[in-house]
């Protein structure tokens, strides 16, 4: 039974080789989460949260970093690998502590960009063409408005 | 004609270049060539380990002429293709390097390599509100480290300046510094009691003035 179910952490971790494409998707899930966190410091800034919601969204932001912490051990993935370094374009996130919302940051990052532009909202327009064997199958006609939540609509 | 430095006086000197080839100087005026003859250069470098090796062996020539003469130090990979071009390009530019070499006299390179300590380690926790305010003082401290780690790197190159006379070529976490003779005993002492609370930093030299050619 023991074996089947060890108690100790370190017997879940997997080698570092069978990570796969864990290391990737973390880097996407702590992307989203700190964009979220920015909204939050944005609309706590600007007053629009009550003592409970920030309460709830400070829990809940800590709650994800956690798991993300704890999903790292799991791969045996060191936190500080989960960024992307897109060269002249900066990091992905940025350094701990090298950016807050509304604020110049300190070094330039993809985090910053998006946040910016959630902020300030942006119109997303397009089409896309889907097939397969040069045959046409699906067409999307795209008008996509990104923005921040509790901003008036334009 | 590989060549890995120019020098005024021939040094009596056994040198080893490139696959233990011999290197030889070479002219006839005031600017000697350190050469190795009948190397080819592009048959030596395909295989990377061959490349670093070559490298290393262009280098270890030039500290080996440092320690002994003053050396105008030339990139790796300088080949002229006939000893005739080599010397009509040393006597078309023979005062150039002759003054070049001159200003180079008694000073050595120093490297000193620094590594900014002005990231936080520490994860932020607190409750509600708490926590977002941790977030900003966070960075509110990030911002004043930086700051005071950009005033202690202006505060070190100006005390170069000015205690060691020297010439600074800056990067962005090093500092290749070209110090006269006389000081170098004391460019270590010196940094040691300089306020650097927000770097960590490493000296190696004196060495060829490999950026200031």
């Amino acid at each position: 039974m023991s074996e089947l179910f060890p108690d100790r952490p370190a017997d879940l971790t997997l080698p570092r080789r069978e990570a796969g494409l864990a290391p990737l998707v973390l880097t996407l899930i702590e992307l989203i989460r700190q964009l979220m966190e920015a909204q939050v410091i944005r609309q706590l800034d600007a007053e629009l949260l009550t003592e409970q919601q920030i309460a709830q969204a400070a829990e809940s932001l800590q709650a994800m970093e956690a798991q993300v912490l704890r999903l790292c051990e799991i791969f045996e993935i060191d936190p500080k690998d989960l960024n992307l370094d897109l060269g002249e374009v900066g990091k992905l996130l940025p350094d701990r502590g090298q950016y807050y919302p509304g604020q110049q940051g300190t070094q330039t990052s993809i985090l910053e960009l998006l946040d910016r532009l959630l902020n300030t909202g942006v119109v997303l327009e397009g089409e896309i063409d889907l097939g397969v064997a040069n045959l046409d199958l699906i067409h999307a006609r795209i008008f996509l408005l990104l923005t921040t939540r509790n901003k008036p609509p334009c | 004609m590989y060549v890995f430095a120019l020098v005024t006086q021939p040094v009596d000197l056994t040198l080893t270049g490139i696959a233990q080839g011999n290197v030889v100087f070479f002219g006839t005026g005031p600017v000697r060539a350190v050469v190795q003859p009948n190397l080819d250069l592009e048959t030596e470098l395909q295989a990377e380990t061959q490349t670093l090796e070559a490298v290393l062996a262009h280098d270890r020539v030039i500290q080996t002429l440092f320690c002994h003469t003053t050396v105008l130090p030339l990139r790796f990979g300088t080949v002229f293709t006939t000893p005739q071009v080599l010397l009509e390009h040393l006597q078309a530019r023979q005062d150039q390097y002759l003054n070049r070499i001159q200003t180079l006299r008694d000073q050595g390179e120093f490297t000193l390599s620094l590594s900014a300590q002005t990231a936080p380690t520490a994860t932020v926790t607190g409750q509600g509100r708490d926590y977002f305010r941790a977030k900003k003082d966070q960075f509110t401290q990030v911002l004043r480290d930086q700051e005071q780690a950009q005033q202690e790197w202006d505060a070190l190159v100006q005390g170069l300046h000015h205690h060691f006379h020297a010439q600074i070529q800056a990067r962005t976490d090093r500092l290749f510094i070209l110090v006269p003779r006389p000081h170098w005993e004391q460019l270590a002492p010196w940094l040691a009691q300089q306020t650097l609370n927000h770097w960590q930093y490493t000296l190696t030299g004196p060495g060829a003035p490999f950026h200031f050619v």
